[in-house]
Order: C-alpha cells, then structure tokens, then sequence
C-alpha cells in the first residue's frame, strides 16, 4: 500500500492504531477514514466486486462523534455480520445526522484476512475534525 | 513530553517516582519506575495520562503507574486508580475495552525434556484446535438465554458443562465469578458480538503458552504452590473478547455524552465517568461484571479444550498429564474492595487497567490455599524472553491498592515494529532459541516480537524491589500461539 497516494495514513502511538484522514469536504473525510478502517482491519486494499448495501441513520451531538459513531456502526457490521465496506452514498446535514447507503460484501470464511488486525473499538482519544485550507483533516484512534 | 509538561518529576527512591499536587490534581501521581524504564515511559504519554487521572472526583492517595505503564486512552495501561463510593466516579476506560483480558497459568506433571521433542505437534494441535485470529469463531453457539448464564455465572457455568473441576473455582480469582452482573444491563449489541466467540483466544497479544520452570526465587513458595524446576507450564492470556469491548464501547459512548450534565470537569475527554453510586454508574459496573464473567468462562473453557488436546496429542491420560490451575488473575477490572485509608477501613472502587490485583498473605479474599503464602501473580513476557510468577506482598496494600503489574508493556509501535522487522522471519529467530511459534495473522510475528515489548525482568525487578509483590519463579516459553 502507498501511503503517499491515499488520502489517509498511520500516525505513531505506542499500543493502538492512529490514523490521519484528509478530504476536500466532510462527507469524503466520512468515506476516507471507513477506508482506512478498513484496510486496517482486513489488511487489504482488494475487495470483492459483487455488491450488498445496508442502509442506516445515525445521529449525534457534533461531527466528531458523528464521526466515531459512523465508524462504530461499519466496525460493528463487520465483527457480526462480517459485512466489508466498500463504499456508500452519504448525506450529512447541519444536525450532525447521516443516512447512509453503504455497498460492501459478506467475508467468505472466517480467516479471510491474514493481514487484518483486530479492532476492539473507536475511541475517542485524540479525536481530531477540523477544517483546512483545502477541506478538512480528521485524526482517529482505534484500540487493538 | 518533558518540555511541555504542567507537573514535574519528582524522584521518591530507587523504585518510585512523584507528580506532586498541581493545577486541578486532587492526589499526586506516584509511578513505580527506576531509572533504567524512566525513559520509554517519558517518551510517549503515559505521564501526563498519570496527572490527568489525578483531577478525576473522589481519587483517593494516588494515581498510581506501574512500571509496564504505557500510553492508553484516558487512562494509561498499567495504571490503578481508586475511587471514594461516595464522591467518586467509575470510569469504562480506567478498565479497558477488553475487561477482565487476564491470565490463568496451569501446571503439568510433566519435566521439559517429556515435551521438547514432541512440542511442534503440540503446538500445532493446539494451534488447530484453539480459534484465533481475526474473524474466528467458537464451537459453542449459544442462544441469548444461555449467554446470559454465563455472563451471571462465569467459569462456574463451564464447569457445569463439564469443562474443568469445581476446584478449579478455587484458583479463580474471585472464584470466577464477579458478583452483581446483570444481564439487563447488557445491550443486545453485546450478546450479538459475543454468541460466537465463547472458547476463542483472540488476536494481537492474546496467547497461549507452553513454557517451563527456568529458575526458582522462593523455593517454600514455590514447592507449597507445587512448582518445581523444569516443570512444563500451560499459560492463557485472553479475555471477554467482543461480547467485553462492545460493553465498554456502549458505556463510553453514553459517559462521553453525559458529560455535560454529570459537571465533571476533565482534562482528557477519553476519561468519561460517572459518578460511582448513580444508575448509570451501578449500570456499568453491573455489565462490567457480566463481560468479566464471559472472560472468565472465556479462559476456563480454552484451558480444558487446551488440556484435551495435549492429552491426545501426546497420548497421556489426565492423571499423566495432571494439569492442575494455579492460579487466573484480571488485570483490566474495577472492583469494589475494603482498604486502609488513613487508618480507617473504608469500601473502594479500584480501576485497574493494565494491573493484576496482588493479595499478601492472609488476605480475607485468599482462597485457603493461597492463605498463607499470598496470592499468586502472574506477569506474561513477550515470547522470545520469559515470564514471571510472583506473590503478593504487604507493599502492596499499603502503596498500590493490592496492585501489581501486568506484563512487559508495550515500547515499539506496531507500525515501527513491522519496519523494523521487514526481511525478518521471526518464527524462524524464535525456533533457533527453541522456541516453536505459530500464529493466525500473518503480521502478528513481526508486530509481537520480543524487543516490541520492555524486558518483563525489569519490570519485575522494580515490583519485587517495591515490596509488591515478591518474585517466585522464572518461565521460559518453548511453544506459543498466538492470534
């Protein structure tokens, strides 16, 4: 994987996974960082081609935790369901709400990703959303 | 970072070190440390972790910091921190998203030369036979109904199912079974990511052990504990897998958004609580129980598949093998115990995240056994060095809450230990030490080399020379899994 050409990366932090997001508005930094979770959990940027969707609404107190509350939700379809995202069709409005429209997959079997590491949660530690000078940066740490 | 610090240092003694008073701290911070892990402790945050801790409502003495302590989030790993029932809060992240990650250590009759030959067979039968990895799952599926007895009943209802001894209780801290778990009080997010993960070991640094006796400190102890030199050893380290991290995920949530209305102010958002005698709090202890009784369950039921397959694999009966539980400790809880606080006994809510509870002798909640010597402890190593059994210590109750450490603690990133170990065949580096390992991500080798981690040996060192606890024996691992 190029860290320089995707629009997210790992950041130091001696025990867990820290991970910096850059998008050109907020809906973009939702899709980059579900990415990169992602990648981290099944180790793999290659995903399958055939497409399931799950639809859902979520709603929180700021964006930040919308952002954690999102990222909670996809973590939770995969470590259940084992349902992969993808990608989705977002609309984030100004009460900190989202309907999501995800696309992903269902794993195939269960030690499909090798490469993957175990997230236990989205925490809230070192939760970073702000805006630059060309969108916006979010940083996010997840527990393993 | 030192420059940009609110507190100072200040060295106490040889093991210990204080953040006096300062700002918005209710109690000082006293981290147990000596010069030599000084420095891996200052570089990342776990200091000023130490120092937010200590403005939390109803700390009392200290916010204390063991030597393996390490950055976590809110409160830092290998921390302890109690609280006044009264005026003092609960916290979900002063215990961990993995609550009650513990270890259980079981002895064999056998001597190291009985499984040396035969331990890549071992391993790999168990490796085949234990789940782990990202993504794995049990054999045992149970209903809702069913889970919720285990998460009332802990190792106790394994045992029931016939999954170990009824004396085996015995050798549990708090017998198994954390009192006051309710299952109303777990969501039903929780029971859905738990239904299949009840016998699975986990991934990252959840391991199983096949080790050996290497050296032996205290030999009264030690040969009352029945441990003798070259003896082989069955060590866990697991806890309340998913069912435990989506209990403390809910909780967090909830606390982080209740804030506002609780009026605490906190220096670190991540240090979310509630105060400990309100319903959200007793809430959260009630489902803090019930996933430490799943973690208990979790271990008990590993320890008796692990004992059924080395029972087949070398083709020994149970009275050959005679594995026998010595001991299985929590080191990510919040309890409720009576301590001496000025003189006075008072109740308590201890948070220890990243610490094992370490009883001297005649400690009332000693199982009989244990009465006289004290409460064994164990502190896992890294898989390339050793681990450690101690015993509780007066020092303990009088300066840490009855706490010990954890482990070795983390000092690489596992990011900086993939780029370290680029080109590097671990599971090779380890074999020509002896040591045959097998794991189910394919980056967990590299991530989990031994020099990721502090050498447990120092760690030790600075607990033993504490006066927490006292070291016993020495283990060496000759085979391990890992997830």
């Amino acid at each position: 994987m190029n860290q320089q050409t995707l629009p997210w990366k790992l950041l130091e932090h001696p025990a867990d996974i820290r991970i910096e997001v850059h998008g050109k508005n907020v809906e973009q930094i939702f899709l980059n960082s579900a990415s990169a979770m992602t990648s981290i959990i099944t180790g793999t940027d290659e995903h399958l081609e055939k497409l399931s969707v799950k639809n859902f609404f979520l709603q929180s107190d700021s964006l930040q935790d919308l952002l954690v509350d999102w990222l909670r939700e996809l973590h939770f379809l995969f470590t259940v369901e084992r349902f992969v995202f993808c990608d989705a069709f977002l609309k984030i409005d100004e009460t900190n709400a989202i309907e999501a429209r995800v696309q992903g997959y269902f794993m195939e079997f269960p030690d499909q990703f090798r490469d993957g590491v175990e997230i236990k949660g989205v925490t809230y530690h070192g939760l970073l959303f702000e805006k630059t000078c060309d969108g916006f940066v979010a940083q996010v740490i997840f527990d393993v | 970072m030192p420059g940009e610090r609110k507190f100072k240092l200040r060295r106490l003694d040889e093991t210990r070190w204080e953040i006096p008073m300062v700002g918005g701290m209710r109690v000082p911070g006293l981290i147990f440390s000596d010069s030599s892990l000084l420095p891996d402790i200052e570089k990342d945050n776990s200091c000023e972790q130490v120092y937010n801790v200590a403005h939390l409502p109803g700390i009392v003495s200290h916010s204390i910091a063991l030597p393996d302590i390490h950055w976590g989030y809110g409160f830092p790993i290998g921390g302890v921190a109690a609280f006044d029932l009264d005026q003092g809060v609960v916290s979900p992240g002063g215990v961990g998203y993995d609550i009650n990650c513990g270890v259980r250590l079981a002895t064999t009759g056998l001597a190291r030369e009985d499984v040396i030959p035969r331990i890549k067979d071992l391993v790999d039968s168990l490796y085949s036979a234990i789940p782990s990895g990202l993504g794995s799952t049990g054999k045992i599926r149970l209903n809702r109904k069913a889970l919720s007895e285990v998460v009332l009943s802990g190792a106790g209802w394994a045992i029931k199912q016939g999954m170990g001894d009824g004396s085996d209780l015995e050798h549990i801290e708090d017998h198994g079974r954390v009192t006051g778990a309710e299952s109303k009080s777990i969501s039903d997010r929780a029971f859905e990511r738990g239904k299949d993960q009840l016998g699975t070991l986990g991934s990252g640094n959840h391991f199983v052990e096949i080790g050996f006796i290497d050296e032996i400190f205290e030999s009264e102890v030690a040969e009352s504990w029945g441990l003798f030199p070259g003896q082989v050893t069955l060590m866990i380290h697991s806890g309340s897998r998913g069912f435990g991290y989506q209990v403390c995920d809910e909780f967090l949530a909830r606390m982080i958004k209740n804030m506002a209305k609780e009026k605490i102010e906190l220096p670190d958002r991540q240090l979310a609580c509630t105060r400990i005698n309100s319903p959200q709090g007793k809430e959260y202890l009630s489902a803090m129980a019930g996933a430490a009784n799943f973690a208990f369950a979790n271990r008990q039921i590993l320890m008796n598949l692990a004992k059924e397959v080395w029972e087949r694999s070398m083709g020994l009966s149970p009275r050959e093998l005679r594995l026998h539980l010595l001991y299985d400790v929590s080191h990510n809880i919040a309890k409720i115990e009576d301590h001496i606080v000025n003189g006075k006994k008072v109740k308590l809510c201890v948070h220890r995240k990243g610490a094992t509870r370490a009883l001297p002798p005649f400690h009332p909640l000693l199982p009989q056994r244990y009465l006289k010597s004290g409460q064994p402890v164990l502190i896992p190593g890294d898989m390339g060095r050793c681990s450690f059994i101690l015993v509780g210590a007066e020092g303990a109750m009088s300066q840490t809450f009855g706490s010990a450490c954890h482990g070795a603690g983390r000092v690489l990133s596992r990011n900086e230990a993939l780029k370290r170990t680029k080109g590097r065949f671990i599971e090779q580096e380890l074999q020509d030490h002896n040591i045959y390992a097998r794991s189910a991500g394919r980056k967990t080798m590299r991530e989990e080399f031994p020099e990721a981690y502090k050498d447990v040996s120092s760690v030790v060192e600075v607990v033993h020379k504490a006066g927490l606890a006292r070291k016993v024996a020495c283990i060496k691992p000759m085979g391990v899994i890992k997830g």
